[in-house]
């Protein structure tokens, strides 16, 4: 998934936790936020990017909750998300000219 | 429940309400009634039926026609029985020998004005005027002097010269016909359009001998008038004068099974009434408690698509999707989907495949959708469109009350004196509940309407809201928490209940969070465009009216912060102490027909049934000692979510039932590129859809008449779905999802869905007590319905609430990315109209496109006049997501500076232009913004022509040989 759209995502959150007045909660809500809605691939290509890369446009709270982010405990057992593929191509080649 | 045809007995009038009950004598009979109700109906409850044309139980006694006169002791006269209420020791005769000849006489009078071709007459069997005549033995009409005067029936009088009083059929309404020749001007249908349906559409024009029914004005014919063919007439009709074509053209029926109306969120019951396996009309159900016996046009006459000759009835695969389809047996189908679905997740992984379950399939059907994501493929990805609808309501209520569903049923609208409704245009999103509304507000009730659109609600005949407030689309949040700010500033906050009901930490909170005057209505103006005084007046009248209800639709939910406004909507309620009581609550109002039971059945890529989330290891315990599977912890893939991962090469694999995801979901060149990219995209449906243009299976999928099961309406109504006829294509819907998951491995073996019922209710606690054999018995329930409440829960959280206590939230105001600009100057918001359905699928394939037969682009004259733009024009829409093409229609019910479609058709492709924006919490679409810009046009644009080419090639069909 594209990381601009990950990052984008959680700040949407994080604007919502954030006008919470106890800190500890928003930070905390925001990471159970992820944690609960967010598909495992999802999570590990989040904390990938954002780890990764200072200039994603992540709120400063996005960035303080990357290590409450929990990696998920199978992914050992699959296969892992391939990377993103440049642009998006289809992979289906019946779809590629 | 198959009941004898006709007649739930018609009692005449409506029973009083009264506390105090009232003893009378009829015909020796002695019968106990409410005070207030009249002695027809104290005398049907005796069993005992007094002959009567004018009176219906649906309607208010009206006292015409003079049929219904009986006899007291006591006192003079012969008065009507309809319009006489009964009184405490009153000795009632109906059946004297004054009174038989007196009726004798009227009917007399009736029939001389009437023609007589029983014996070729649509109603003949079924019609009042008939049966009564042989109730009062009628045996000769003497009133010769009519046809000298001109009777209403003959096209020429005795003399042979056109005869003034006749007037033709209007057969002008694709549904039903209106003879006048047969009528006998009981004013019932005129009754029923005003009291049961409130649109005023018909009249009776003229008096005395030159009395008609008419609708509209005189210029005007059925189908140009205001009416909305609801069907209540043609129900209250007491003869064959307006009749459906369906029973004109096939005869009457000969037994009725009581089912639920597929379409929209009331949840209608009807009466499938049937000659053999042929279904022959819909009628609303008097004792369905969700329409109370009435309906609207899709649900009452647009079932033709169930017959219609688009429908697939042979399973199809190809290998690729530019191939043609092969029509294959079902065993091929099923084969090569599984095996299909097995190389991807042995390439890519367990979690590569998932599966989309349907808000139009019953509970029992989407219970098992998910199961096959849980239980077979061992995965959480599944998902259900009602993501793209209500889910912020799921979120919203749970996080503040702490279940996701309305806390009222639809009767609590009687009660309410003040109802505001926000983002939700009932007449036509949701019409058989707007009609009990706008019955309300008649009465007296204060309406408060929230939407960037003059809604027909904010003023329609004999009612008008009291506050528009027309704010700029996306800035709800902003309105809501602006109210809140005016009803603590002004301290207008129901103190008690807070103290009682609500976290008392979270109140101080919200407080002081809310009474910040960054939230004042003047404030705010600036953003959400309401005039502040308007809003302060609108406030007040919510805090201080009465009980107040709030209603709200996809106009709430379908923004980037859907789930902040149900949050704010929730705080309002809990601030004004209107949740527990009649007439008040938080009640959404749920876009398809079991958008709440596709929730309650763990669509959610999160949630077990019963709203568990999948973490919990309780939770996953009672499943997977069931099933014998390890159920995996981790939340699956949202709908948008898979689109993605289908575009990283991570996702591959999707069984969609019911749902066409290419021309629901936002952004539709993206959903293209997704599907394109996926291996197996499984289509099961009726039609072949605009999904299964990149579809390499296609399962062919049952109506509602073919299956037997369940659905849950916007009230938590748990109703039955009843099967009046086979299966077209040999197998229920449900049973196609068994076989799939047998061809993966996994035999459930199911021989009837009121078996998964028993799962669910074993599974899911709020469920633990129903039973097909307990609907049988009520007719419906709504959960919560277990041990605690053996007969369902109307009202929620009547004590307390459901999470213990209320919880108030912060709902700051975010502006959503989606800003008008320069490039983009215009605000687009969708909606729907009250003739189609959603995507169409169903209702662009019966005559309701009679009403609608394109989508149109609403602008207002101000916008459209610095376009050069005229009414009926091809625009141009453009925004950053694409561009399409339609006419546009120039009207002020929409504001300068926003424009409005509908998404019925699949040609306008409005999705094209809609972003993946989406809500906050839950990913839900923001349908309802969309920064465009609008020029004129010559015609379709090139996305629509290149569209347009590949579905019809996508469609074609290698016909097995014969
Ligand atoms: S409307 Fe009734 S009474 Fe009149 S012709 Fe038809 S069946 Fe006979
Ligand atoms: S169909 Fe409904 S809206 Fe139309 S005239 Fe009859 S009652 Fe009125
Ligand atoms: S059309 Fe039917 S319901 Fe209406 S006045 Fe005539 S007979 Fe009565
Ligand atoms: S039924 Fe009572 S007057 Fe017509």
């Amino acid at each position: 998934m594209r990381p601009e759209k990950l990052v984008g995502m959680a700040n949407q959150i994080s604007l919502f936790m954030e006008s919470k007045t106890d800190r500890d909660e928003a930070l905390e809500g925001l990471a159970a936020h992820i944690n609960d809605f967010w598909d495992p691939r999802m999570r590990r290509q989040f904390v990938d990017a954002v780890s990764s890369d200072d200039d994603l446009p992540a709120r400063d709270l996005v960035r303080r909750a990357l290590p409450l982010i929990r990696l998920s405990r199978e992914d050992d057992d699959l296969p892992g998300a391939p990377k993103s593929p440049a642009g998006s191509e289809p992979i289906n080649p019946a779809h590629r000219d | 429940m198959t009941i004898p045809l006709s007649r739930t007995i018609d009692r005449g009038t409506k029973r009083g309400t009264s506390e105090t009950m009232v003893t009378l004598t009829v015909d020796g009979t002695e019968v106990t009634v409410p005070a207030g109700t009249s002695i027809m109906r104290a005398a049907s409850e005796a069993e005992i039926a007094v002959p009567k044309l004018c009176a219906t139980d649906m309607l208010d006694a009206f006292g015409s026609c003079r049929l219904c006169l009986v006899e007291i002791e006591g006192r003079n006269g012969t008065p009507s029985s309809c319009t006489t209420p009964v009184a405490d020791g009153m000795v009632v005769h109906t059946q004297t020998d004054r009174l038989k000849k007196l009726r004798k006489g009227v009917m007399e009078l009736y029939i001389s004005d009437h023609p007589l071709d029983c014996l070729t007459c649509a109603a003949n069997g079924d019609c009042e005027l008939q049966d009564m005549a042989g109730a009062v033995g009628l045996r000769d009409v003497r009133y010769d002097s009519v046809a000298e005067k001109g009777t209403h029936f003959q096209i020429r009088n005795t003399a042979g010269e056109n005869n003034p009083f006749y007037l033709p059929k209007d057969q002008s309404n694709p549904y039903f016909d209106y003879d006048p020749s047969k009528c006998i001007v009981c004013s019932r249908c005129v009754r029923a359009c005003e009291e049961v349906q409130g649109t005023f559409a018909l009249t009776i024009a003229g008096r005395g001998w030159d009395s008609r029914v008419s609708a509209g004005t005189s210029l005007d014919d059925m189908l140009s008038s205001d009416c909305v063919s609801c069907g209540a007439c043609v129900q209250a009709c007491p003869t064959a004068t307006l009749v459906e074509k369906s029973v004109v053209e096939i005869g009457t029926p000969e037994r009725s099974v009581v089912t639920t109306c597929a379409y929209c969120g009331v949840g209608c019951s009807f009466e499938a009434q049937m000659r053999g396996d042929e279904l022959v009309r819909m009628v609303p159900y008097k004792d369905g408690k969700a329409n109370r016996g009435h309906s609207c046009v899709k649900g009452r006459f647009a079932y033709g698509y169930a017959e219609h000759p688009d429908r697939i009835l042979s399973p199809m695969i190809r290998d690729r999707i530019d191939e043609p389809w092969r029509e294959v047996s079902w065993e091929e189908a099923l084969g090569f989907a599984a095996k299909r679905l097995k190389g991807i997740q042995a390439e890519k992984g367990r979690r590569s495949i998932g599966v989309i379950t349907s808000s139009r399939c019953t509970n029992e059907e989407t219970y098992l959708v998910q199961k096959l994501a849980r239980g077979v493929f061992l995965n959480n990805n599944t998902d259900t469109c009602a993501r793209v609808c209500h889910s912020p309501t799921g979120y919203g209520l749970g996080q503040t009350y702490g279940t996701s569903a309305g806390t009222q049923d639809f009767d609590s609208v009687e009660h309410a004196d003040v109802v505001l409704v926000i983002g939700a245009n009932p007449t036509d999103g949701h019409p058989v509940f707007a009609s009990r509304l706008k019955k309300r507000l008649r009465q007296g009730a204060k309406l408060i309407v929230v939407d960037p659109r003059r809604i027909d609600l904010v003023k329609t005949p004999h009612v008008e809201a009291a506050h528009h407030l027309p704010l700029r689309p996306g800035t709800n949040v902003a309105v809501v928490t602006a109210m809140a700010h005016v009803i603590v500033a002004e301290g207008l906050q129901d103190q008690a209940f807070i103290d009682e009901r609500c976290d008392a930490e979270a109140f101080a909170d919200y407080l002081e969070f809310v009474s910040d005057p960054r939230h004042a209505p003047e404030a705010m103006e600036e953003v959400t465009g309401v005039p502040a005084e308007t809003l302060r007046q609108a406030a007040r009248l919510y805090a201080t009216g009465g009980r107040a209800a709030i209603y709200y639709g996809l106009g709430v939910t379908e923004h980037s912060q859907g789930s902040t406004t149900v949050i704010g909507i929730a705080n309002l309620a809990m601030l004004t102490g209107n949740v527990g009581i009649e007439g008040a609550g938080v009640n959404p109002l749920r876009g398809q027909n079991n958008v709440q039971g596709s929730c309650d059945m763990g669509s959610f890529p999160h949630e077990l049934p019963g709203y568990r989330h999948v973490k919990h290891d309780d939770a996953r315990e009672i499943f997977e000692s069931r099933w014998g599977v390890k159920i995996d912890p981790e939340p699956g893939l949202r709908i948008p979510n898979m689109f993605d991962a289908a575009l990283d090469g991570s996702f591959g694999g999707l069984y969609c039932q019911g749902e066409d995801i290419v021309q629901s979901d936002p952004d539709t060149s993206h959903v293209v590129a997704a599907l394109s990219a996926m291996d197996c995209v499984i289509v099961h449906d009726l039609f072949l859809n605009e999904t299964s243009n990149y579809a390499h299976v296609f399962l062919p999928g049952s109506s509602f008449l073919e299956k037997d099961g369940t659905f849950t309406n916007a009230e938590r109504r748990i109703n039955r779905v009843r099967r009046v006829m086979a299966p077209r294509a040999r197998y229920a819907d449900w049973e196609v999802t068994q076989l799939l998951a047998a061809a993966m491995g996994t035999e459930w073996g199911y021989t009837h869905p009121s078996e998964i019922m028993d799962e669910i209710a074993a599974t899911t606690p709020s469920f633990a007590g129903v039973t097909y054999g307990l609907l049988e018995e009520k007719g419906s329930v709504q959960w919560p319905c277990n041990e605690v409440h053996p007969e369902g829960t109307p009202m929620m959280h009547v004590e307390g609430f459901v999470r213990g206590k209320g919880r108030f939230i912060r709902t700051d105001y975010v502006a959503t990315e989606e800003r008008s600009g320069p490039r983009y100057p215009l605000l687009l918001t969708t909606g729907r109209i009250l003739s189609q359905y959603n995507v169409g699928a169903q209702t662009r394939r019966t005559a309701n496109t009679i009403w609608h037969d394109e989508d149109r682009l609403e602008i207002n004259p101000h916008d459209a006049e610095n376009r050069g733009v005229r009414d009926g024009d091809w625009v141009r829409i453009a925004s950053r997501a694409g561009e399409t093409t339609l006419r546009a229609q120039i009207t002020d019910r929409v504001a300068a500076g926003v424009v409005y479609t509908t998404f019925h058709h699949p040609d306008t492709q409005a999705n094209v232009v809609t972003t993946d924006n989406s809500d906050w919490a839950t990913n839900c679409p923001e349908y309802k913004v969309t920064a465009v810009q609008v020029a004129p046009s010559n015609g379709p644009s090139d996305w629509q022509e290149r569209y347009s080419d590949h579905a019809e090639a996508a469609r074609r069909i290698d016909y097995a040989a014969e």
